[in-house]
């Protein structure tokens, strides 16, 4: 064919790297993750002109403690949870700013604005009612609904049990369809 | 496991919204502008020791719980009139707050401690109030409550 397939790192060996003192290797697991984080701290309610203030915050600290991570659960899921912490400690400094307003750049300009506003709607609508979850909660539906990992990952990740993870989670739907309707 | 499935259609309308949004904003998060910050970060900012949290709640929970077992014991020995059921309203806070290994342990280290006492009137005792034997017994109870755990 005339294409060589590129060997894809696993990300066990790049922290092995890192560790090791390559930094490319933990630039490499950057660009792997950032967006993930991302779009995971942007639906817990991260606003948008701090998020990759908080995306690197998480990095940082991620990186400063991977020595102790043990691989019960993928790095990227690991670094979820710690994305989380980092997003609670921004959001003591913000006080009573609870909730992330939707702005206008943020929407699609090529979308039909009657249907972009009810998507919006529904959007701001979702995410009010996930930061009215208990914390527990709110990350184990966003980590199951939006990531899609399964439940022994996310109990591995946040250290409670694949039955209490299912237990937040039947707790978050019904809190959220209650709040929906 | 079909995922799209458990997560009912109400709110996964309004999941695919918000998600559309999350990506929207997280495609404008520049990953190599990260990954420089953080490397710049890692090389520049000193590694601070976390703190022994673990140790410091231990010996603080062990702390308090001696300090009101001390107190309410005292306050028992001092008003023989009380009865004895006043007592008890010490013993759920420490049981709420303890496991058995450190409730034993912290009851060890009051019972030497009354043992010692045979001056003290006041019916309020800190840890400032402690003699350098009985501070000693103290730390002793609350290093081999830590080690234990």
């Amino acid at each position: 064919m005339g294409v060589l397939a590129e060997a894809v790192v696993a990300d066990s060996e790049l922290i092995a790297r890192y560790l090791a003192g390559d930094e490319g290797a933990a630039a490499e697991l950057v660009r792997r993750h950032a967006e993930p984080l991302a779009r995971f701290l942007v639906v817990q309610g991260a606003p948008d002109d701090e998020l990759e203030d908080i995306v690197q915050d998480a990095l940082f600290k991620a990186f400063r403690s991977v020595s102790r991570f043990r691989g019960g659960a993928s790095f990227r899921t690991w670094l979820l949870t710690i994305g989380s912490n980092a997003l609670k400690d921004r959001r003591r400094t913000w006080k009573r700013r609870q909730v992330v307003e939707l702005t206008p750049d943020v929407a699609d300009p090529s979308a039909d604005p009657a249907s972009e506003a009810e998507a919006g709607w529904a959007a701001q609508r979702l995410m009010e009612g996930l930061g009215k979850l208990a914390r527990l909660q709110r990350e184990v539906f966003v980590m199951r609904a939006q990531q899609g990992l399964e439940y022994a990952e996310i109990a591995a990740a946040l250290e409670i049990s694949q039955v209490a993870a299912r237990v937040h989670y039947h707790h978050a739907v019904k809190r959220l369809k209650a709040w929906m309707t | 496991m079909d995922d799209l499935n458990e997560v009912p259609q109400e709110l996964r309308t309004a999941l695919d919204a918000l998600e559309a949004r999350a990506s929207r904003a997280a495609g404008r998060v520049d990953a190599e502008r990260v990954a420089a910050g953080v490397l710049e970060r890692l090389r520049t900012e000193p590694v601070v020791e976390v703190p022994a949290r673990r140790w410091t709640w231990t010996g603080l929970r062990v702390a308090a719980a001696v300090v009101l077992l001390v107190g309410a014991a005292l306050v028992v020995r001092h008003n023989a009139a009380r009865p004895p059921a006043d007592v008890g309203l010490a013993l759920p806070i420490v049981s709420d707050s303890l496991n058995s290994d450190q409730a034993e342990a912290t009851l060890q280290a009051v019972g030497q401690l009354r043992a010692n006492d045979t001056t003290t009137t006041t019916s309020t005792v800190l840890v400032d109030d402690l003699t350098e034997s009985e501070l000693r017994a103290l730390l002793q109870a609350m290093q081999s409550t830590t080690e234990g755990s």
